[in-house]
């Protein structure tokens, strides 16, 4: 899952980024307005953090001219609190409100509901037969017994499950399973879903040859 | 009673009383103007029924030179024949003749019975000694001899009748006595009648005042109205009295406002508030998210120890952010500075370009200075955080390597100290808003640069406080001056 950090004071940044990285998300970052609509518009992000007060454009202004290209889940934090801001900010598109300072176990929860509404997805688990995904613990089972997975096989298989049925490309995959500080061959990916077959059985996740992947 | 108390219902009471009054007077004014009016016409007539009875009782002896006329021989005071009374002593009246009685023309006149009418009693020294219309009372006393100077009746009031007597010689004497009960149960039905008229108007009047004072006191309700809402904390309400000519809808126009002011002030304080807690609040996220995460997740020292950096900064951050409203809201409070101090603004600026030095060193400013003496009296310390204040922000708002020139001088009873940068300069549009609290000029200046966005407002308050004015001006592109001018004598 890729997320992008829009916020302009370098210290709260730096702290949002190294939760969501140990939370296993790949983590994009812009320090100013402009920058984050740039980024936002170009890539397809499982979720974005946008700050309000933003050196350039503030974060009214991206949201909106983000709008009329995406539809990426947009979670907005402010350290205004006042209900006409947070009216405000869902009636411009934002998909989640967050007021400053908040507690890191609320954001990540709100960050993972909002991938998960975003992906049509109604609950935290994820029943692909005799295997299962608890999102929130991020831990996978098949047959009821622990599976051991890597962050990056995990992120590949919650992106496969949340897409069940949908043909996944690979390029789509690295969009959301790499950061822009990745620096990875592009036979990974092939290598990290041999290694999901392994674990979790061979039937689970089906190869289109020359497309790309799907969980059935 | 509360509600009596009220200026409708004082209004209301002595618009009562007033109107009372004067339908009061105005009503026994004519009911007085009627009775005389009445007495006199009463009078008149018996005046007149009085002559003509004397006149045809004892004719007045004629014209001289009319001998044609019967009676023109005739003189004395003789009554007429029947009232000869055979019985009576006296001597019988020379060369009289019969007369008739009177005539039926006068008796006619006291025909009428009943309440309301006329009647006549006739004493006669030579004849009957009493003689009376039928229909007058019976027990009419025979009235005094009146003064001789008198010309004409006599008046008197007996009860309910008002009797006109004349002397026709010595001994006779007419009276005409009209009954008035009739005329005053008439005027009483007329003074009732006004009476009710009276009323009426009184509560036309009333109602009428009623309405008056109502409407004229409407604006009074909507100010008050208009207050309590605003007292209730709906600060945008307002009077919206839209007549500007009379007193009420200018005092209307004069509240609303102030009003306006007052939601204004408000405004300010409750944005100044949010500013405040917005500004505290991005330090308290850093604080937060980089404790708990540390504490979550197991890291490396090092780690540990650039969160443990970050929550530090944020620390400092909320430090001079605390420090600089606490030392607005003293300068708010309008405490005074402790006894002014003379000194010299030359001395402060050199000693605060001297701690600033490093900072600028750090960008490669340089501070170039050109102190005169100027002499001011205030609480130096007060003076050097302006002075360090207008540093900093002209060493923050400056491009690398760039200059900030410094310069104090005394010049017309006051202090001058300018200090200008060479950095990108501050847009018109913001120029007027420089001074207030948490406004930044620069938009697109990250938080991350520095300062807590309330020296400038410092600054202002401290001069402000001190008598003197502080000025920015700045041409976009070729930095900013700030000059502040202190008066130099207290």
């Amino acid at each position: 899952m890729r997320i992008l950090v829009v916020e302009d004071e370098p210290d709260l940044l730096s702290g949002i980024v190294r939760a969501l990285r140990a939370a296993g998300y790949y983590v994009d970052t812009a320090g100013d307005g402009e920058e984050g609509l740039f980024k936002a518009a170009s890539v397809d992000y499982d979720a974005v953090l946008l700050d309000v007060m933003l050196p350039r454009k503030d974060g009214w202004t991206v949201l909106k001219d983000l709008r009329r290209s995406k539809k990426t889940p947009v979670l907005m934090l402010t350290a205004r609190d006042a209900s006409a801001d947070r009216v405000r900010g869902l009636d411009t598109g934002a998909d989640d409100y967050l007021v400053k300072p908040f507690d890191l176990p609320e954001l990540l929860a709100r960050i993972r509901a909002l991938i998960r509404r975003g992906a049509g997805q109604p609950g935290p688990a994820i029943d692909l037969g005799p295997v299962r995904i608890d999102q929130a613990a991020r831990r996978v089972t098949r047959d009821d017994a622990s599976v051991v997975l890597t962050a990056r096989e995990y992120v590949i298989l919650e992106y496969l499950a949340l897409h069940r049925g949908q043909l996944v490309t690979r390029s789509d995959l690295y969009e959301h399973v790499f950061d822009e500080n990745d620096d990875t061959l592009s036979n990974l990916i092939d290598v990290h879903v041999s290694n999901l077959r392994k674990k979790l059985g061979h039937d689970l996740i089906t190869t289109r040859r020359g497309l790309g992947y799907c969980i059935e | 009673m509360k509600v009596f108390r009220s200026i409708r219902w004082r209004l209301q009471f002595w618009h009562a009383l007033l109107l009372a009054l004067v339908l009061a007077g105005f009503g026994l004014s004519a009911y007085e103007i009627e009775r005389a009016g009445l007495a006199r016409s009463t009078d008149a007539e018996l005046d007149r029924r009085a002559d003509t009875l004397a006149r045809a009782v004892h004719p007045p002896p004629p014209p001289a030179g009319r001998d044609d006329l019967p009676g023109d021989d005739f003189a004395g005071p003789p009554g007429p024949p029947e009232f000869h009374n055979p019985g009576e002593s006296g001597p019988p009246p020379r060369r009289d003749r019969p007369r008739p009685g009177l005539p039926s023309l006068v008796l006619g006149d006291y025909a009428a019975e009943g309440p309301g009418q006329w009647y006549y009693v006739i004493w006669l020294r030579n004849g009957p000694p009493v003689t009376r219309s039928p229909n007058g009372p019976a027990d009419v006393p025979r009235p005094p001899r009146p003064d001789s100077r008198l010309r004409g009746p006599a008046l008197r009031v007996r009860g309910s009748f008002r009797e006109a007597f004349l002397p026709l010689g010595p001994g006779d004497i007419v009276l005409v006595g009209h009954d008035v009960t009739a005329d005053l149960q008439g005027l009483h039905r007329a003074a009732w009648a006004m009476a009710a008229a009276a009323g009426m108007i009184l509560a036309l009047g009333l109602l009428g005042g009623h309405w008056l004072a109502g409407r004229s006191l409407q604006p009074i309700a909507d100010i008050s109205a208009a207050a309590a809402r605003i007292a209730a904390g709906r600060l945008d309400q307002r009077i919206g009295n839209r007549d500007t000519e009379s007193e009420l809808g200018q005092l209307a126009q004069v509240l609303d406002a102030t009003f306006a002011r007052l939601e204004a002030a408000f405004a300010r304080q409750a944005r100044f508030t949010a500013d405040a807690a917005h500004e505290l609040r991005t330090p308290l996220a850093v604080i937060l998210t980089h404790a708990q995460h540390a504490l979550a997740v197991p890291g490396a020292p090092e780690e540990h120890a650039e969160a443990l950096a970050a929550c530090q900064r944020a620390a400092q951050r909320m430090r001079a952010l605390t420090e600089a409203l606490l030392r607005l809201a003293r300068l708010d409070s309008g405490a005074q500075p402790p006894d002014p101090v003379r000194f010299d603004l030359a001395g402060r600026v050199a000693d605060c370009v001297g701690l600033i030095g490093p900072l600028a060193a750090r960008r490669g400013i340089a501070v170039k200075a050109d102190l005169n003496a100027a002499e001011c009296a205030g609480d130096p310390g007060q003076i050097d955080q302006v002075i360090t204040n207008l540093l900093t922000n002209a060493i923050e708002h400056n491009v690398e390597n760039g200059e900030i020139r410094v310069s104090t001088r005394a010049a017309c009873g006051r202090a001058t100290l300018t200090v200008a940068d060479s950095g990108p300069g501050i847009a018109a549009a913001h120029l007027p808003h420089v001074f207030e609290r948490f406004y930044r000029a620069d938009a697109s200046r990250s938080r991350s640069s520095g300062g807590v966005g309330l020296g400038l407002a410092i600054a202002r308050a401290i001069v402000e406080a001190h008598g003197g004015s502080i000025q920015a001006a700045s041409e976009p592109g070729r930095g900013a001056v700030f000059t502040v001018s202190l008066p130099s004598l207290s």
